[in-house]
């Protein structure tokens, strides 16, 4: 059950740093209950490791996600908010962020639904590289190939209250894509969260690693993280009207393409993940929409009141899932509050339309445009400083950095 | 493995008739013995995809309905999605197909404990079938013929190697092949096809399995289920299963010979029949590998009890559903012409070479009776292979002419 505690006796407490990774703080659960106490350094750790911060924040439970675990019996797993000693959101939270977010919509009325795709590799651990190397999408024989270990991941999934529709083989070699099935916007965030930590657990369980790093090999496709949303009042999916995108739908899209090159960061936070927007890679590299069409940045996909929804898919696997959503559900929001009316939406191959504008390309236009955007700094709030000093170190990082890619092609070249 | 046998429902017969197999997957939940829905369709090629579905959400959903990316029915051989197949490309944005199935339809899985198998017909969002899906073509031929008054059933022999690498067959010889050929045959019963034997063939590690009486429609789907058991069980034991038709070491080709009662089908010239199916040639031998091959004959027609037998050959590695759809729309199509004697029955010339398949073109009967959409994607993705090849240096060549050149 998700909706109360349970009599279990251990609370693992899942709290997510700065860049979206997944933290387990284990306590007796009558401790669980008032926190965790947990170093500023961690919540607010990079790539790099600690941040230079000191002082603690707690890792407070969110009962309402509590959750069986599938790894002990007497152990149960809450997601986890982080507050200041004196009981306020931390600056750090990024799932609070979210929920501003969210609870911003609901003073409206509306209820925001989603649900994320992942895409993620399984690794050999003695190569590093994939597990296999050709292209499986969608086969039944290479499914079941890897079935003892997604089947582990499913039912664990299951006992975590994460109920997947249906996974398959994607489209490179070793790559596997997670479907789950939709519902609050909060806790769709909460599930892609639990999906990446229990694949990977799952996957060293078999003796293998698996990685949600938005573009691990060059010549591979890479992975991402596509977000299905919607609005509903009063249990009725406003974004459908009559088998279409309704009119507050259309300003939802207007909204999401308004902002999308400013927010762009947050759901590519790494300059690795840029590397995924290459034309005909099924990554989107235009800022555009239209009907299904998987080269386009939004897709509408229509139909019944309960499937109708936007994709958006440039959001890379690896990235922090609450921010993308928080930056997500508040440009569609902003669309929706202005009535904003979505340029036409695109038809044919998005990858030739030089007309249109492109979608940030590299990590520090991407950094350039988020800190053009009023929009990012609304959202982000008190997190918003110490995001930015993990950009700028990301950025500072890359400007110095070599690469191998670079000395194989230029060492002894030039 | 054993006890998944034991339980399988095994209701050999038609797929459309399976009496209460919903309520049997949703016993088969509730108790625990199944735990994933396998929710299929077949592409161009006859590989079998699809997504693993747990089956709560299966039974939550049912009627259900998947969507993929369409790309994925007519890609290559390797995956590939081919940009210069006029049905999906970068232009049309490879939007999503849907797959609608139906739970009445839901199979156990014979060899591998846990799971069902349910094959959808792909459809766009409209719901209106893909004319670029075999099985959606075969559906629409036999329906054709049978209005014609031609019913066909059919037996396959379906041969296949057990090989422990791409060139090598297993180390246990034939007794490995045997035993996995053998666990194949009685995984394919447990799952309620009608398979009937298996038998090992000179070459070390081959095999050939003999499936049917069935309709057509039935024959296809077990056929794509056969090849991908074949492989499942290999992979599980270390090995691997092939269809490849010209494979090293290998004095015969890999075939897959389709042996039909055809009823209502007075008059079968089988002269005119193998003219018909050597035009066809690139849809029935459709790689590289597979166009070179020399099958025993093309076709033979002999009368019947009630009928003519009517056999013909295609590579292993067709699909099986594109290779029933031509049989059946060479028998429909001369007996057409026997019913209208002003209509001209042109064959079509031989062909043998993928590079020239956009001489499908050249005949009526084949676009008329498979659809030009068919035959139009039919022809990209067969030139796409006459392509690649063109463009490949082979290890042949290298061998060949390095040294000597």
């Amino acid at each position: 059950m998700s909706t109360s505690q349970t009599d279990s006796a251990w609370t693992d407490l899942v709290w997510t740093d700065l860049m979206g990774r997944a933290h387990v703080a284990r306590a007796r659960t009558e401790l669980a209950e008032h926190g965790i106490s947990i170093r500023r350094a961690d919540a607010a750790a990079g790539y790099d490791g600690p941040a230079d911060e000191t002082g603690r924040v707690l890792a407070v439970p969110d009962w309402s996600s509590c959750r069986r675990s599938p790894w002990q019996d007497d152990v149960q797993v809450v997601l986890a908010d982080l507050r200041e000693s004196d009981g306020s959101a931390s600056d750090l939270c990024s799932r609070s962020v979210l929920r501003r977010v969210l609870v911003s919509l609901a003073t409206e009325g509306y209820q925001a639904r989603a649900a994320a795709e992942l895409e993620f590799f399984l690794l050999d651990t003695a190569t590093g590289g994939p597990l296999y190397a050709d292209i499986n999408q969608y086969s039944i024989t290479k499914g079941a190939e890897l079935e003892p270990l997604v089947a582990t991941m499913c039912d664990h999934l299951a006992t975590l209250d994460v109920p997947v529709e249906a996974t398959n083989p994607e489209y490179a070699g070793g790559q596997l894509e997670v479907n789950v099935e939709y519902c609050e916007a909060l806790a769709a965030a909460d599930r892609a969260v639990l999906v990446r930590y229990t694949a990977r657990r799952v996957a060293r369980d078999h003796g293998l690693d698996a990685t949600f790093l938005a573009k691990p090999w060059t010549d591979n496709a890479g992975s991402g993280m596509h977000v299905h949303q919607s609005l509903w009042r009063e249990g009725r999916n406003v974004m459908h009207e009559a088998g279409a995108l309704s009119e507050l739908g259309r300003s939802y899209v207007a909204g999401l393409l308004a902002h999308m090159r400013g927010l762009a960061l947050l759901g590519s936070h790494t300059p690795n993940a840029y590397h995924r927007r290459a034309d005909y890679s099924f990554a989107p590299t235009i800022v555009c929409w239209g009907a299904d069409n998987r080269t386009l940045a939004v897709r509408a996909i229509t139909g019944s009141a309960s499937a109708t929804r936007v994709e958006q898919r440039d959001a890379a696997a690896d990235c922090n899932v609450y921010l993308a959503f928080a930056g997500q559900f508040a440009a569609g929001h902003r669309g929706v509050t202005s009535t904003s009316v979505p340029p036409e939406p695109v038809t044919g191959n998005a990858y030739e339309r030089r007309d249109l504008p492109p979608l940030p390309l590299t990590f520090p236009e991407a950094l350039e445009e988020f800190d053009r955007s009023a929009l990012a700094a609304d959202v982000l709030g008190g997190l918003l400083s110490y995001w930015r000093q993990v950009m700028e170190r990301e950025r500072q990082v890359l400007i110095t950095s070599c690469s191998d890619w670079e000395r194989a092609r230029y060492l002894a070249a030039v | 493995m054993n006890e998944a046998i034991a339980i399988g429902p095994a209701p050999v017969g038609m797929l459309a008739e399976v009496p209460g197999a919903g309520r049997w997957l949703a016993a088969a939940a509730a108790e625990g013995t199944i735990q994933t829905v396998r929710v299929s369709f077949a592409d161009r090629l006859g590989q079998w995809r699809g997504k693993r579905v747990p089956v709560e959400h299966f039974l939550r959903r049912e009627p259900y309905a998947m969507a993929f990316c369409d790309g994925m029915i007519v890609c290559d051989v390797q995956c590939d999605v081919i940009e210069q197949t006029p049905f999906t490309n970068y232009t049309t944005g490879y939007p999503d197909m849907h797959v609608q199935v139906d739970a009445g339809r839901v199979r156990r899985v014979g060899w591998h404990s846990g799971e069902a198998y349910v094959f959808g017909s792909p459809a766009n969002v409209h719901g209106e079938p893909l004319a670029v899906a075999p099985v959606n073509v075969l559906r629409q031929v036999v329906d054709r013929a049978a209005r014609l008054g031609v019913s066909l059933s059919g037996r396959a022999n379906l041969c296949g190697a057990f090989l422990d690498g791409p060139d090598t067959p297993t180390p246990a010889g034939a007794e490995a092949a045997t035993a996995l050929a053998n666990e194949l045959l009685r995984g394919l019963v447990a799952t309620g096809l009608p398979a009937g034997s298996v038998a090992g063939l000179s070459e070390p590690g081959a095999f050939e399995l003999g499936l049917g009486p069935a309709a057509p429609m039935e024959l296809a789907e077990s056929l794509v289920v056969a090849k991908g058991a074949a492989k499942e069980l290999a992979r599980s034991r270390g090995s691997h299963a092939v269809f490849m038709t010209r494979r090293p070491g290998a004095a015969q080709p890999a075939l897959l010979e389709i042996e039909a009662t055809v009823t209502g089908a007075r008059g079968v010239d089988p002269d005119r029949l193998a003219a018909m199916l050597r035009h066809a040639r690139p849809l029935l031998f459709p790689s590289i590998n597979a166009i070179r091959a020399e099958p025993p004959k093309v076709c033979t027609s002999s009368a019947a009890h009630g009928g003519h037998v009517v056999s013909c050959w295609a590579s292993s590695e067709a699909d099986a559903a594109t290779a029933l759809a031509v049989l059946v729309a060479g028998v429909g199509a001369l007996v057409e012409s026997v019913s209208s004697p002003g209509a001209e029955l042109e064959p079509g010339p031989a062909v043998n070479d993928l590079a020239a398949a956009a001489r499908l073109r050249e005949s009526h009967w084949l676009s008329s009776w498979l659809g030009s959409d068919f035959i139009e994607n039919s022809i990209a993705l067969l030139e796409h292979e006459a392509r690649i090849f063109r463009e490949a240096v082979t290890d042949w060549e290298i061998a060949r002419y390095w040294s000597a050149s």
